[in-house]
């Protein structure tokens, strides 16, 4: 980009800022870092914790348009019943797909690599029956034409990744993840999500899993984050059974870094404790540092 | 005598067919994978017999083996369906039916050694049993194919060739479940002679206890002589080794059974006497905590049937860590799958540099293999189960 360029682009973005002030903040940093809203949901009620985040998010309206293909990636990793914080919770995906379709969705696919038997991990994590009679379509990729390899060009360890074709041909993705503790990544929260996505997921921790993790992001982005903490597991994740804990919270946000910073406090972490999200923060994929995250707080 | 006159060839025809979809197991029902060869008294009569058990479809088998008292070979002729397919093979060859009449009828010593060394515990030949052979046929197209898979359907197609070339010859002479009934069948006479007509009193032939006795050695002292193999991993509630080798039929109804296509027919690794009996490779998927569908599937009682909970507190081996392949401990990166897909919580993680790295818990390891396979280390996983002895955990 020469200076030509650089004064033409920074014009056309100046006059969609209505305070100079920011705009002279926006150039000193860039953008992602500059900050970035967490809204944390409380409350016992799942369908309406996600109608009051979806209300502060911006409304469905921001993320769903009439007739659009949303996709949406929940963790149906294990074949474990739902109390036990292994899978996203099924009342919360059920609710998700309900107001999707409701807010004018054409489809709500859930496209999932488990860890464990498919058949088992769908039926036994509650989410298979959680959505039957919604219309929503919860499947795991198998044949080659269900995936698209796509380039990673920014990626350090991993420079591509085999990923469904729901993932990446929707108008509206959607990450809703399960928080708890991770044997290898230390934490599994949003970014860590997207390892069922990945046919080739293995080769992650063979790289660098940490690195991979923060490279998969650089292509893949949700336009929103949706992180299910109703209850959490302290220990002995990702499958479990481990130690546990009810924060009864939902986590959302359009950046999936500050969204995990925000989530690795219910386990006593720092953000930076966990090295995908540093890396993430300094990748300029989000912003992980608490100190320019705004979190508003509120219960239902 | 028979029982069906019109219709034979058409009811024959009908078992054939069913219980070609009972050993395709498409029928949706774990046990119905057993139900057909458990009619054959040879292996599951002679299967409780040797494991001094019982099960509900070993029973199953009596009916058949009283038939034998009263009509001539009803089995073989309405519902044997290795008999139909070899009659009509014969029938593609109808010039050189009968002959052989020559041959010794082999099937009776052989039905005889099956039930005698069945008695002393280790039953010999199981395997040529006909439905024990029928349900390998079918049991061995299992999608994807794998090399090892065809062996297991030689022996029916072996039949089909007898019979093609010398009709009858099979059923008449070789089948150890035909000559049984003849057996069964001229004793019934017998009898019935003795109360009828005051015939001389049946006295049981030296030949039957001969042909049991020396049946019984052989299946005792046979499978010592064949050179020892090495240890392999066997489906979960299979029989002592020594035992496992002779009482499985190889009729595939376990590998058929398992949804993760980890049983496969062992190719001599277990040595001779073990040639095609199941074992589990690690590879293309694990032994999946909730499922027990190869214990619901044999019809001998070599795997025996076993609850949930007593599968889940079985181990099949035990999981081993080669630390100078591991991710973890040999290239301090963050990796820990095994632990993470553990389904029994029995790899746990101590600090190394600051990256955890795994360490196995015996009393924990099921051997499921869940960690084996999906341990990305390559070449060679660094992670692997050992073929232990299967035992019970304790707790």
């Amino acid at each position: 980009m020469n200076r030509r360029d650089f004064l033409k682009t920074a014009a056309v973005a100046g006059a969609g800022l209505a305070a100079p002030r920011l705009f002279a903040e926006a150039l000193q940093a860039p953008p992602p870092a500059a900050g970035a809203t967490v809204w944390v949901v409380q409350g016992k009620d799942i369908p309406a914790m996600l109608a009051k985040g979806m209300d502060l998010a911006g409304g469905w309206g921001a993320f769903v348009k009439k007739d659009a293909r949303v996709t949406l990636k929940v963790n149906a990793a294990w074949a474990v019943e739902p109390q036990g914080g292994g899978n996203t919770h099924p009342d919360l995906i059920k609710a998700f797909c309900l107001a999707a379709f409701a807010a004018g969705a054409k489809s709500v696919t859930l496209p999932e690599l488990p860890c464990a038997p498919a058949a088992q991990s769908f039926s036994m994590s509650g989410i298979e029956g959680a959505l039957k009679g919604t219309g929503a379509r919860l499947y795991k990729p198998e044949k080659a034409s269900e995936f698209r390899t796509v380039a990673i060009p920014k990626g350090v360890d991993l420079k591509e990744a085999s990923v469904p074709t729901d993932v990446l041909d929707c108008d509206c993705l959607v990450n809703m993840p399960v928080a708890k503790s991770h044997s290898g990544a230390k934490l599994t929260l949003s970014m860590k999500n997207w390892m069922g996505s990945d046919k080739n997921r293995g080769s992650w921790h063979r790289k660098n899993l940490h690195q991979c993790i923060v490279d998969y992001n650089t292509v893949i982005k949700p336009a929103l984050v949706i992180i299910d903490a109703t209850r959490i597991m302290l220990t002995g994740g990702p499958r479990g059974p481990g130690k546990m804990a009810f924060p009864e919270k939902l986590i959302l946000g359009r950046d999936t870094v500050a969204c995990d910073a925000v989530a690795a406090g219910l386990f006593g972490m720092k953000p930076f404790d966990i090295p995908h999200i540093r890396l993430a923060h300094e990748a300029g994929i989000g912003c992980g540092d608490l100190a320019l995250i705004k979190v508003v707080d509120v219960s239902v | 005598m028979s029982l069906f006159r019109p219709p034979r060839r058409l009811f024959h025809l009908a078992s054939a067919i069913l219980a070609a979809l009972l050993a395709m197991q498409l029928i949706p029902w774990e046990p119905a994978a057993s139900l057909f060869p458990s009619l054959s008294p040879l292996l599951g009569l002679s299967g409780a017999l040797a494991k001094r058990a019982f099960w509900p479809a070993a029973l199953l088998g009596v009916p058949v083996f009283l038939s034998g008292f009263v009509h001539k070979r009803w089995f073989c002729f309405h519902l044997c369906p290795t008999g139909y397919c070899a009659e009509a093979a014969g029938k593609l060859n109808a010039s050189a039916a009968n002959r052989f009449a020559a041959w010794p009828r082999l099937g009776g010593w052989l039905a005889l050694a099956i039930l005698g060394s069945a008695a002393l515990g280790s039953p010999l030949a199981l395997g040529l049993d006909p439905l024990a052979l029928f349900n390998g046929f079918f049991s061995a197209w299992r999608r994807p194919l794998e090399a090892g898979l065809p062996p297991l359907a030689t022996g029916f197609l072996l039949v089909l060739l007898i019979s093609l070339a010398r009709p009858h010859l099979w059923c008449l002479r070789l089948c150890p479940l035909g000559s049984l009934q003849d057996t069964l069948h001229e004793t019934g006479r017998r009898i019935r002679a003795f109360r009828t007509a005051g015939e001389e009193a049946p006295k049981a032939e030296r030949r039957l206890f001969l042909g049991l006795a020396a049946g019984g050695l052989a299946g005792l002292f046979l499978p010592r002589l064949a050179p020892r193999g090495n240890a392999v991993l066997r489906p979960p509630g299979a029989a002592p080794e020594s035992q496992f080798k002779s009482l499985c039929a190889r009729c595939g109804a376990c590998l058929r059974a398992c949804p993760y296509h980890i049983i496969t027919p062992d190719l001599g690794e277990a040595g001779a006497a073990g040639l095609l009996a199941p074992r589990i490779q690690y590879g293309q998927g694990y032994c999946f905590e909730q499922c027990k569908a190869c214990t619901e599937a044999c019809p001998t009682g070599a795997i025996r049937h076993l609850t949930l909970p007593a599968k889940r507190q079985l181990a099949l081996g035990t999981a081993v860590v080669e630390k100078h392949r591991c991710l973890a401990w040999q290239d301090g990166l963050y990796c820990m799958v095994c632990q993470e897909f553990c389904p029994y919580s029995a790899v746990s993680a101590v600090e190394q540099k600051g990256v955890n790295c795994p360490v196995v818990n015996a009393d924990l390891c099921r051997g499921c293999g869940a960690c084996q396979n999906d341990c990305p280390a390559r070449p060679g996983r660094a992670i692997t189960v050992r073929p232990t002895g299967q035992h019970v955990l304790p707790g």
